[in-house]
């Protein structure tokens, strides 16, 4: 009995047996009790952040509102890309403003609830010269603060402090690195994805810095120090004095690493001129490498690559980097995204042969998810998307490297915002000039304006198409859009807007359009007259003959008289400020509406400014207006005044053939 | 462009709807009339605040959110109520007289309430559906409470506590709770005796419940192994008989036992002046009705069957 007990408490002790970290494992049943065999499967390890992300992933971007770090507010939204700009960056700005709170007033942040402590909470340590030590100088270094390194360095040095090998190794490659300037923090995202970098290869590097002096002052000059020297001045394109130190390292055998290798390839089209020799230096570079038995890696592929491409001209260039990408692919290197850059950039040359090369990429490369491995990364999407507008006109290619960059992860690899909307630019400009319009305007609904606000060409050619395709009714939303996007007074875009709404003919069944048309003709008479009474505006818009006629026009056909007159008035009154003559055509509508109305005054009023403007057909709507109308004397008198009395025998003659008229 | 969204659009601009008229009026008195002689200098208009350029806004989300969008995306966390987000009217709290129910613009009381519209049904789903490849199975044979209890009838209750705070600490997390029925550690008589009377307080006689609560080590884990060696200890005291156990007499035991007491004796006093014994059963039942007043406590059912079985013991039914 008390065995069986007794087992009976070791199998209960067993349940026990169950820590939370480890695995389960499974209870045994060495006891003769009629126990089926309880199997508890072992638990499936994940990280702490796991479910977090298996929750995100159910979720996408939301096409109907502003990105997360905006407030999901009507008016707080930013519609154009100033204002995106500047929310954004404000933003950033007060936790910017908060940090320097924290770190001017650290004895304000002495209360620590923090449980483990969180050591970017806590004020930044602001070492002083009493301070000046090795740790802290590599304290400093570890911590990516350039400029304070350097002056601590030179802090030690004016004390006397020795500072060992190792830590001016490590000083000499954050130097190299940076090249001696504060690179922006990481925590400023915003910064980072606003900032606009110039393209322009020119030499940087600063030769008065520090790295040659701490380069000098090593006891032994390594390897480790010359590869991070020649990397560091590779990077800033100071060519010379690098491959100087790679014939020393060359003549006193050291060895270099794979990247330092790659940095020279990279940069070899500028140390030689004619693109065979560019071509053989690299060769050269490449057997080197091999025969010191370092071994290549991505960095390498992407390196002969883009020294290829500076060579691109070159007949042979095309050929060369086909050759290059098979056998390091054999080599089984991987290539990554920036590698079909350079490809692309190599054969895809504007004033080369047309090349297909993309499509083959998007096949070779579709439904597969992408992490930023190189770099030039972040340069795929846009060149894709600018070679399937500019160089292929393919919409099929185009759709396909959208379909690449929303899968999984990939947007990550759109680089930063002047990236991202060059990239769809070049997609709406495809779209816009390739696909039907209703089929564009679905799309532009859906992008504009959160994913991207259409620049001010982009606008053009969109109300371009719009106007040709006779797509009319996108005309209003086009224009409010224009207005919230803050394009309201482009000159050049208010003229496509006002003719494309002067073409409206009205009808039964679109009477909404009309009144609309109306309302954006109003609006746009209304916009440029507060805009030219603003004295303090830069770009003012002066009124074109053509703009004001296609304002009347549409005016006439909304029917709103009252408006025409005004602008009428106005248009005489102010001549000289307009540019050119309202056109005989719209002159002629309002004339029409103005008979209908039995407005003579009006109508005199068109025909002196037609006068006035020396059009030819003056005479004719003189005749329309004398046989439509019966003018009052005084008005008759008017009419003579301004064009003679033989207006008067004219319209008498031609009166006579006609019924019913009065003398 | 509906007339609200070309007013809002324009708000900033003065003069919107008077410029036309003004316009027209000065072009007229221009023309016509002489200009009036001023003698007197009149104060010009106090100057209104400087226009601000108001950004022109954008007509609400919900005008752009589509039928057939997936409202996960729009709505992906807990988030406090937004009238111009959600896409269907609602109103809520008392109206004023002669109101309607307040709509959703501006109301406070649909902001204060916590909303579930991050946890919508498809939501659900689709978040259950990620979230299995985290899951094993039910193992097999478990299936009822039954089973579990039997297979598993020791439990253990650790809580962690979670804090928006920088801290992630809380004391009480190191607390550590073990249940265990007694009936499963299969106790003798004596064994069981003796562990509740080493328990007393922690044992819970309707639920038959061994209760044991660990917080004197700073880590769950480590009071976790205290109440497991408690829980050893416990047993194996339960299972020893220790020498001095035999000295146990009446005054001591938990619970009234008839054969050899003093109501037994008695009894047997009584048949034997007699010389007539009643039937066993008789005598078991009011042995029964003994011990249920004793243990059980007197109430009136379990007096009036002890008076059942007393007449019955006498005969005087």
């Amino acid at each position: 009995m008390r065995g069986s007990v007794h087992h009976t408490f070791h199998r209960l002790l067993k349940c026990l047996d169950l820590r939370s970290s480890l695995p389960r494992r499974t209870l045994s049943t060495s006891v003769p009790l009629s126990h089926q065999e309880i199997v508890i499967p072992k638990r499936i390890q994940r990280s702490p952040t796991d479910i977090l992300q298996a929750l995100a992933s159910t979720i996408k971007r939301d096409t109907s509102g502003p990105h997360y770090k905006h407030h999901d507010d009507p008016y707080l939204t930013p519609a154009s890309n100033s204002l995106k700009r500047m929310y954004s960056l404000s933003k950033e700005s007060g936790r910017k403003a908060a940090r320097w709170i924290r770190d001017s007033n650290p004895q304000l942040f002495l209360h620590t609830p923090d449980d483990p402590h969180i050591k970017a909470f806590a004020p930044t340590i602001r070492y002083t010269e009493d301070d000046a030590s090795e740790a802290v100088l590599r304290e400093l270094v570890r911590q990516n603060e350039v400029s304070d390194a350097i002056t601590m360095y030179h802090i030690c040095k004016d004390k006397s402090i020795d500072l060992s090998d190792e830590a001016k190794q490590e000083l000499l490659e954050l130097v190299c690195y940076s090249n001696g300037e504060d690179q922006l923090e990481e925590d400023w995202l915003e910064e980072r994805w606003h900032r606009q970098t110039t393209t322009t290869i020119r030499k940087t590097w600063n030769d008065d810095g520090v790295a040659e002096e701490l380069f000098q002052s090593l006891s032994e000059k390594k390897s480790a120090a010359y590869c991070a020297l020649i990397r560091g001045m590779t990077q800033y394109y100071q060519v010379d004095r690098a491959w100087q130190l790679y014939k020393e390292c060359q003549e006193e055998e050291l060895p270099l690493d794979t990247n330092t290798y790659n940095s020279l390839i990279r940069v070899s089209s500028f140390l030689r001129d004619a693109s065979d020799l560019r071509w053989q230096l690299v060769k050269e570079l490449l057997a080197t490498m091999a025969e010191s038995g370092v071994q290549p890696n991505l960095g390498t592929l992407n390196s002969t690559l883009e020294a290829l491409t500076q060579v691109a001209g070159w007949r042979e260039a095309r050929g060369l980097s086909l050759q290059v990408l098979r056998e390091f692919t054999q080599a089984g290197i991987e290539p990554s995204l920036a590698t079909y850059y350079f490809l692309l950039l190599i054969h895809c040359r504007e004033r080369g042969p047309v090349s297909h090369i993309l499509l083959d990429i998007l096949d070779h490369l579709q439904g597969r998810a992408f992490q930023a491995r190189h770099l030039k990364d972040t340069y795929f999407f846009v060149t894709a998307m600018n070679i399937a507008r500019n160089h292929i006109q393919n919409l099929e290619a185009a759709r396909h490297v959208d379909d690449l960059l929303h899968t999984d992860n990939n947007y990550c690899l759109i680089g930063d915002s002047y990236r991202e909307s060059v990239y769809y630019r070049h997609y709406f400009a495809l779209m816009c000039s390739q696909m039907p319009i209703d089929q564009f305007m679905e799309v532009y609904s859906d992008l504009s304006p959160h994913i991207y606000t259409p620049e001010r060409d982009v606008m053009e050619m969109i109300l371009k198409f719009t106007t040709l395709h006779n797509a009319l009714q996108y005309i209003p939303q086009l224009y409010s859009d224009m207005v919230a996007y803050n394009l309201g007074n482009q000159e050049k875009l208010l003229t496509l807007v006002l003719s494309a709404a002067a073409q409206h003919q009205s009808a039964d069944d679109n009477i909404e359009l009309t009144e609309k048309m109306g309302r954006v003709a109003e609006d746009i008479w209304t916009r440029v007259e507060e805009l030219m009474q603003d004295k303090t505006r830069i770009n003012r818009i002066t009124w074109t003959g053509q703009m004001l006629g296609d304002v009347l026009t549409c005016l006439v056909v909304s029917g709103n008289y009252m408006l025409c007159q005004v602008v009428l008035k106005d248009a005489t009154l102010k001549a000289h400020t307009i540019l050119g003559y309202i056109p005989p055509p719209a002159l002629r509508v309002m004339l029409d509406a103005a008979i209908q109305r039995k407005d003579g005054d009006t109508g005199l009023e068109v025909v002196k400014y037609a006068l006035e403007s020396g059009h030819h057909e003056t005479g004719e709507l003189a005749l329309h207006l004398r046989s439509s109308l019966n003018l009052t004397p005084r008005q008759k008198a008017k009419l003579t005044t301004a064009l003679g009395t033989d207006i008067m025998t004219e319209a008498a003659s031609s009166d006579s053939d006609s019924e019913g008229c009065q003398p | 462009m509906s007339e609200m969204w070309v007013r809002q659009l324009y708000r900033g601009v003065q003069g919107f709807r008077l410029h036309t008229a003004t316009l027209a009026s000065e072009i007229n008195t221009a023309e016509e009339e002489f200009r009036t002689l001023e003698l007197k200098t009149v104060r010009q208009e106090k100057r209104t605040m400087r226009d601000r350029k108001l950004t022109p806004i954008l007509p609400p989300r919900y005008k752009r959110q589509k039928l057939d969008q997936n409202w996960g995306n729009v709505w992906p966390t807990a988030r406090t109520f937004h009238p111009a987000t959600v896409p269907f009217p609602v109103r809520q709290g008392y109206p004023a007289t002669g109101q309607p129910t307040p709509d959703k613009w501006g109301n406070a009381e649909l902001m204060k309430i916590p909303n579930f519209l991050h946890l919508t049904p498809p939501i659900i789903k689709q978040q259950c559906e990620v979230l299995k490849k985290f899951c094993t199975p039910w193992p097999a044979g478990l299936e009822t409470p039954a089973k579990q209890n039997k297979h598993f009838p020791v439990t253990v209750s650790i809580n962690s506590y979670l804090h928006s705070s920088p801290s992630l600490r809380d004391a009480r997390a190191r607390i550590v709770t073990m249940k265990v029925s007694v009936k499963s550690l299969e106790l003798d008589n004596h064994g069981r005796d003796k562990l509740l009377r080493l328990v007393k307080d922690h044992h819970d006689p309707k639920t038959d419940t061994l209760t044991l609560v660990a917080d004197r080590c700073p880590l769950s884990s480590q009071n976790r192994d205290y109440c497991t060696y408690l829980l050893t200890v416990l047993y194996t005291e339960a299972m020893k008989t220790e020498p001095w156990e035999h000295e146990k007499n009446v005054a001591d035991y938990e619970r009234y036992v008839w054969e050899g007491s003093l109501s037994e004796a008695a009894a047997r006093a009584v048949f034997s002046a007699r010389d007539d014994s009643p039937p066993e059963h008789v005598i078991n039942e009011y042995a029964k009705a003994v011990v249920e007043l004793h243990n059980e406590g007197e109430d009136d059912s379990s007096v009036s069957r002890y008076r059942e079985s007393v007449l019955k013991l006498v005969g005087l039914t």
